[in-house]
């Protein structure tokens, strides 16, 4: 069945790939040696399915006659449709469930242009922060994809008729990531609100630790969405990982919880994660379990075990086994949690020196 | 009422998608118009020989992309993904119709894919390069001297009709739809066609002989994924190289005084550990050391020169063809 799973034609997973210009350059010779020597790798270390094929079918010739003239149906037809009015007025403030494309070219939080790559994915809010769309506000998005093939239940959101952006869309929940609301570029529209609590619930599913079997075709397209949708964080990291202390500080807000007495199970909104430190391997996040504060480690694929180091408050702190590729350490019950908590340590090659400050949600 | 964001002078095809799917005016010409040369372009690259006479004209391409542009609102798609400007988002575009073009012959029949790998394969070695490159024929390198006049497909199919085609090989587990054909009795057939005919044929004429003699055409299998996966893991393993490796390896082996080739031949094609080496070139072991070691800065000063830089794979991958040349060279001696 897996086999059968085929990417959407506009995926974004074809960035990288070359046009049949480039590979007929390449099948014929003459390219310069840095390009040449580029799309070698893309064709036989990278193996691209899409690109190797293409190759095949490539045939060297000259100028064809192809008609001139243009579709005067297609005109015809297109002049006499009423298109779909996708037309928005940006909102007064950034909202959870608001679907947004993100620009090309991101900028850190003083507006430098920092990256600059050549296609960017739209998004949906899952966080709005302060609500304002500028470089200061550090809000969280979940990336879209089209390719509606991969879903898999636990990992992905698939939205069909409720989309709308007129096409089905899936919502990668696996790649939540933060990014500095400047850096949005064209409102697009609005989740339904059942369509929202959709997400926040599959959302909690997901960072509960519920990580459903995947195989290694899904694996492979998953890894590439994270690689794709880095830019999104680059500004974010930038600003936490500087050489200047201040930036690695956190300020996370204490949601008040139900007692014990009041509600039998956990609610899966009882549960909110802040991640601290996302790599291609791992992410270290604070989560916030009813009157539990968390300190969660997972591993994206290969388990790494627990880290070489973590301290919490300068005293050595080992993490415990909590689900596949999981880890978890108690930072502290909410109510009895010191305002500030210092978190240093080393998790695989990677080096960390946070410091969170704790306040009490305003919103609640 | 204008979509959202400013145009900018580089970002105009962009914006026309935008407002195109925004539901405000738009220039419905130039949007057709660009999407119609992006469309041609395609399939004037990839449909000559795979669409051409396996039912995939022009138009019904053109027919595809745009019903899966306005129907399946793939121009939505496009029109929700950021472009840096308009040369980015051409781009995209057309790797998106190379996409739909490879949607539509992945119906294709394994085996005509398969044989068309093959022919490609083994006429590439035969026949003259720039004939390839410049006028789409096949022409026989013994016929390099004639004017270019490639045979007609009828005169293919007959010259055809009287030599035996090449035998499968009947191995255990082998589909019996796309039998494999060895490249040597594929090169012999191909041959003797080609000389029949005057030495040369255009490439989309041979392939239609092809799907003719081998049957091709009638088969047709949509889904077939296990036939796909063991074709796909095969395919995988073939490294592609153009002709610019291929000039390479044969500067690199121009450059090899006779020790270096008989160094290479026994040390990496017949895979021989130094004493074996010595006994074969009957030199002292302390000799072939200091051969090799000469060898090896040749092989160091001629992949490090100018600023071309090659990743191990590449460099391996030419000298793999190094390793094919420097046996053809001892086999002929």
């Amino acid at each position: 069945m897996n086999d059968e799973r085929q990417k959407d034609p506009a995926s974004l997973q074809h960035i990288e790939c070359f046009t049949a210009e480039d590979l007929l350059a390449y099948k014929t010779g003459g390219l310069p040696a840095k390009k040449r020597s580029i799309i070698f790798h893309h064709l036989n270390v990278d193996k691209c399915p899409r690109c190797r094929e293409i190759y095949y079918l490539l045939e060297p010739a000259p100028q064809a006659d192809l008609p001139p003239k243009i579709s005067e149906k297609m005109v015809q037809r297109l002049k006499g449709i009423r298109p779909l009015r996708r037309w928005l007025s940006p909102p007064t403030s950034l909202e959870i469930g608001q679907l947004w494309t993100t620009s090309p070219e991101p900028k850190d939080a003083r507006g430098k242009p920092i990256a600059s790559i050549e296609a960017a994915l739209p998004v949906v809010i899952i966080s709005p922060g302060s609500g304002e769309k500028s470089y200061e506000n550090v809000i969280r998005v979940i990336p879209l994809s089209f390719d509606t093939q991969y879903h898999l239940e636990g990992e992905t959101l698939l939205i069909h008729e409720e989309s709308p952006l007129g096409y089905p869309v899936l919502l990668e929940i696996f790649n939540e990531r933060p990014m500095l609301a400047g850096n949005l570029d064209e409102y697009r529209g609005m989740l339904e609100p059942s369509v929202v609590k959709r997400v926040i619930s599959a959302r909690e599913r997901f960072l509960e630790g519920n990580i459903p079997q995947a195989d290694t075709s899904y694996l492979a397209w998953k890894q590439k969405e994270m690689e794709l949708a880095n830019y999104l964080s680059y500004p974010v990291n930038m600003e936490l990982f500087s050489e200047e202390k201040i930036h690695n500080a956190f300020e996370i807000p204490l949601r008040q919880y139900k007692k014990a007495a009041e509600v039998k199970g956990i609610g899966l909104d009882e549960i909110s994660p802040h991640v601290l430190l996302e790599t291609q391997q791992f992410c270290l996040a604070v989560v916030q379990k009813r009157d539990q504060m968390l300190l969660r480690l997972s591993y994206n694929e290969e388990d790494q075990g627990t880290p070489a180091s973590l301290m919490i408050n300068g005293e050595t702190v080992s993490m415990k086994t909590e689900a596949p590729l999981v880890y978890e350490a108690l930072l502290g019950q909410v109510d009895i949690l010191p305002t500030d908590v210092e978190i240093s340590g080393k998790i695989l090659d990677f080096e960390f020196d946070l410091f969170i400050h704790f306040t009490m949600d305003q919103k609640q | 009422m204008k979509a959202q964001s400013g145009k900018k002078p580089d970002k105009h095809l962009i914006q026309l998608i935008r407002d195109r799917c925004a539901g405000v005016p738009y220039d419905v010409e130039l949007y057709v118009n660009t999407m119609d040369t992006i469309i041609k372009g395609v399939y004037r690259d990839l449909g000559q020989v795979a669409g051409g006479f396996m039912g995939l004209d022009l138009d019904t391409f053109m027919d595809y992309c745009w019903s899966r542009l306005e129907d399946d609102k793939l121009v939505y798609k496009l029109a929700d993904l950021s472009y840096k400007n308009d040369t980015h988002f051409l781009r995209y575009v057309r790797k998106v119709f190379e996409n739909l073009f490879r949607e539509k012959v992945s119906r294709f029949s394994p085996g005509f894919r398969a044989r068309q790998k093959q022919v490609d394969r083994v006429l590439r070695v035969l026949c003259v390069p720039s004939c390839r490159r410049f006028c789409s024929c096949w022409r026989l390198k013994e016929f390099a001297g004639k004017p270019c006049s490639p045979a007609s497909l009828a005169r293919l199919s007959q010259a055809a009709s009287t030599i035996p085609i090449p035998r499968p090989i009947a191995t255990k587990g082998t589909d019996t739809r796309y039998p494999p054909i060895r490249d040597r009795d594929m090169a012999r057939f191909l041959l003797s066609v080609l000389r029949a005919v005057g030495g040369m044929a255009t490439h989309q004429d041979m392939l239609a002989l092809i799907t003719t003699q081998f049957n091709l055409a009638a088969i047709h299998v949509e889904q077939d994924s296990e036939g796909e996966d063991r074709l796909g893991a095969k395919d995988l393993d073939e490294v592609i190289l153009g002709p610019d490796h291929e000039a390479m390896a044969k500067e690199f082996v121009k450059g090899m005084n006779q020790d270096m080739i008989d160094i290479h031949y026994c040390r990496v094609a017949k895979d021989y550990t130094i004493a074996q080496t010595a006994k074969a070139m009957n030199k002292s072991i302390g000799t072939v050391h200091n051969r090799e070691r000469a060898y090896r800065r040749y092989i160091a000063q001629y992949f490090t020169r100018g600023d071309e830089l090659m990743s191990t794979e590449e460099m391996s991958a030419i000298m793999t063809l190094v390793t094919k040349y420097v046996i053809a060279i001892k086999e002929a001696s």
